[in-house]
């Protein structure tokens, strides 16, 4: 009976330090083992035993220097045991990040021109004879007993349905200029990581597309758009602009929902001004959403972020933010797809 | 069989002079032992922090960092837990250290503050507890004994309740057959009259949850489980202080009982060994409760000094307090150390051995880690007062507790701090 009760008790733990977990997650989840993990595998996350929380004196004054690494915590999750190592699929780790960060699904636009489909979706007392339902409307006879009278007829009710486009597309543009460094490109592949992870949980099929640009764009395959190094200036509006070729010439807009995400530290070219709001004007029109990543806060007078400061009033799906560390992704991540539970 | 030895080994402790009382040996699987050991005693209700207490040992006992042979409780009559899978000669060795346990059970004054019908108690509480939970939800009841637990090891028995000063005395009826003798009567009064309200709204109390008990808005349910956990921190308290004392005490008296045992063929060898990992100094060899109690214990037996009395008054705290420089200077473990304090010794400091000796007491834990008294309240706000400051992102969280359970506020004021909780 014993052996029972701590079985739930151990459960019960599990969840609790899970719940503990969620305050961690926007560490946890722009660890580069975890964006870069082939998927299946089993991530172990360390998490340390949850304490027992009492009245405890306080650490000796000048013992400052014990380890930051609680610092920020809960007494919940600091120990003076070693960790275990909880064990999640990535799965679980995004369960966890969009549980928190309590993104609403996404709506997906509806083929306007296409002929609706008819489903089957109840069952009515009345309708034509090729519809007639044997099985409920026997049932319905076996209720009463007697004869088969007309009150036991049953038929499958068809309704006209609008077909949901269940696809989806997202074009990732990244600055490919010479300031992104190793860490800047790191963020960007974190944000690209869980932006797809989280559309594919919305669509059943989701495709993705890979700009880079210094002052020319020029579409690559996912590797190189991680990895690909150093190239010249910057000017975003060409990244865009191909992107919204790439979308026209293959996702038609009835059939694709259409995103598109870019990334930079923000330093543009100057003369850039208007032909990036321009772009990200005319995306706007094509797209179901346009964001922003900003990798570095940047400060001179023309970082992208305070240029397209002014749209965000005015486009309703345009949405930006800054990442300048990696734990910010899970924050920007809740600003791009909205649900106001920010974890950064 | 090592059962059979049972009768052999309880009439040569009794001729060492202990008085082990009736024992009950079950053989239980690790997972049983390691359920038991989690929760402290059989009956204990249900609750997170078991699961994770059975989790981190689990693990160590994975990871080949440690290995529980036994749990001895101390029960009426007492019981014994051992391993299954310990072969005959360790369950030999492991009663022979449950007989040295047992004995202290009956002897020691902390071990006797311990109710011996706990398991029943524990088990009529968990039945009750989950009633509540089907009553109330389970959430609230784990927020309860979350809370409960906070403030548990701030219990005292009920010898240590803030006595209750005498009411007015009546009215003396031969006093005016003496009236030079007359004093004001006022004065005394008033005193006696602050000193009574005070004591009827405890100001002052130690014991978090004897007053929340008393004088806190909460619901039956909730009255019931912190009075339950604190019988519970009643039990453990004593227990917890004398760790050192006990481990000590069962390897001190396993190592004359198995001496004076005439073991079958082979399992001497192996009971030596066993005994060298148990006992020896392990990595944090000065804090071992094994280690350190028997090696105080056998220096202490080796002067000449009566242990058997000894025991029966004696803490942790105590017993540490005990080593002397002979000790430190005699024992390879504590030579080394104490040659490493004095490399570092100021003139004018004690001696090294000194020095170990108060790093070791002071490295005793204490319960409650920190003093806290009621401070003052009215039915909004509850007002405690540490004597020394306290950790406050723990504090924070013990004090969101209590004002849940205050129905408003919580404040703690420490030197220095003032730390706030509201009830969420």
């Amino acid at each position: 009976m014993i052996a029972d009760r701590i079985s739930q008790d151990v459960q019960r733990h599990k969840e609790r330090v899970r719940e503990a977990l969620k305050s961690r997650l926007p560490e946890v989840v722009a660890r580069e083992d975890i964006v870069t993990a082939p998927t299946g595998r089993r991530l172990r996350v360390p998490v340390r035993f949850l304490d027992d929380v009492r009245f405890r004196p306080a650490p000796p004054a000048g013992d400052d220097a014990t380890p930051a690494a609680g610092g920020e915590g809960l007494p919940g999750l600091d120990h003076e045991e070693p960790a275990v190592e909880v064990e999640l699929t990535l799965e679980e780790i995004a369960d966890l990040l969009f549980e928190t960060l309590r993104l609403p699904n996404l709506q997906p636009k509806t083929a306007e021109d296409e002929t609706p489909q008819e489903a089957v979706e109840g069952v009515a007392r009345q309708g034509p004879a090729p519809r007639l339902d044997r099985r409920r409307t026997l049932l319905e006879r076996l209720k009463t007993g007697g004869p088969l009278r007309e009150d036991h007829l049953r038929f499958r009710d068809a309704r006209p349905r609008p077909r949901p486009v269940a696809r989806a597309v997202v074009v990732f543009v990244r600055d490919a200029s010479g300031s992104m460094d190793d860490d800047k490109r790191f963020r960007v592949r974190a944000a690209a990581f869980w932006t797809l992870s989280w559309l594919r949980r919305q669509y059943p099929h989701v495709e993705s597309a890979f700009v880079v640009h210094d002052t020319a764009a020029e579409e690559v395959d996912e590797h190189a758009f991680f990895h690909v190094g150093v190239m010249g200036g910057t000017l975003i509006s060409t990244g865009l602009e191909l992107a919204a070729e790439i979308l026209e010439a293959r996702y038609p807009r009835q059939e694709w929902n259409r995103y598109v995400l870019f990334f930079s530290d923000g330093e543009n070219w100057p003369g850039d001004r208007e032909d990036l709001i321009a772009a990200v004007r005319r995306l706007h029109e094509a797209c179901e959403l346009v964001a922003y990543g900003e990798v570095e806060a940047g400060r001179g007078p023309h970082r992208a972020l305070d240029i397209l400061q002014p749209l965000a009033a005015q486009l309703p799906r345009y949405r930006a933010g800054t990442i300048r560390h990696p734990a910010e992704v899970a924050g920007w991540l809740g600003a791009v797809f909205g649900g106001g539970g920010h974890v950064a | 069989m090592w059962r059979e030895a049972l009768p052999e080994l309880r009439r040569i402790a009794e001729d060492l002079g202990l008085e082990p009382r009736e024992t009950q040996f079950f053989e239980v699987t690790a997972h049983e032992l390691y359920a038991l050991a989690a929760t402290g005693l059989p009956g204990m209700y249900s609750h997170w922090s078991f699961g994770r207490n059975y989790e981190r040992e689990r693990t160590r006992h994975d990871q080949g960092r440690a290995r529980i042979y036994e749990l001895v409780v101390n029960l009426e009559p007492a019981q014994a837990y051992l391993l299954d899978q310990n072969g005959d000669a360790e369950q030999a060795f492991v009663a022979a250290h449950v007989l040295g346990h047992v004995d202290l059970f009956g002897r020691n004054a902390f071990h006797r503050q311990q109710r011996l019908d706990m398991d029943r108690v524990l088990a009529a509480a968990s039945l009750r507890f989950e009633t509540y939970a089907r009553q109330h939800g389970p959430q609230a009841v784990e927020r309860t004994i979350d809370a409960a637990h906070m403030l548990m090891w701030h219990a005292t028995p009920e010898e240590m309740a803030p006595p209750h000063p005498p009411a007015d005395p009546p009215p003396d009826p031969y006093a005016p057959l003496f009236p030079g003798a007359r004093r004001d009567p006022d004065a005394g009064r008033a005193r006696r009259r602050a000193d009574a309200e005070r004591a009827r709204r405890s100001l002052g109390e130690r014991d978090l949850l004897r007053f929340l008990i008393t004088h806190a808005p909460v619901e039956d349910w909730e009255r019931d489980i912190l009075a339950t956990v604190r019988e519970a921190a009643l039990y453990f308290l004593p227990q917890a202080r004398i760790k050192i004392l006990a481990e000590g005490w069962a390897s001190f008296w396993h190592k004359r009982i198995l001496r004076a045992w005439r073991a079958p063929q082979g399992w001497a060898v192996q009971e030596a060994r066993l005994h060298a990992w148990v006992a020896g100094p392990g990595d944090r060899r000065l804090l071992n409760p094994y280690w350190l109690g028997l090696t105080i214990l056998e220096h202490l037996a080796a002067q000449g000094v009566d242990i058997l009395s000894l025991a029966r008054e004696e803490s942790d705290r105590s017993l540490v307090g005990r080593i002397d420089e002979r000790l430190v200077y005699s024992d390879d473990t504590l030579r080394e150390v104490a040659l490493q304090i004095e490399a570092r010794r100021e003139p004018g400091d004690p001696p090294a051995w000194e020095i170990l000796r108060d790093a070791l007491v002071r490295a005793v834990p204490a319960l409650p880690e920190v003093d806290v008294h009621v401070r003052e309240w009215d039915a909004r706000r509850l007002v405690l007062e540490a004597e020394t400051p306290v950790e406050e992102r723990y504090a924070r969280v013990v004090l969101q507790a209590l004002a849940r359970l205050w129905r408003g506020e919580a404040w703690l004021v420490a030197p220095g701090q003032e730390l706030k909780g509201v009830a969420v």
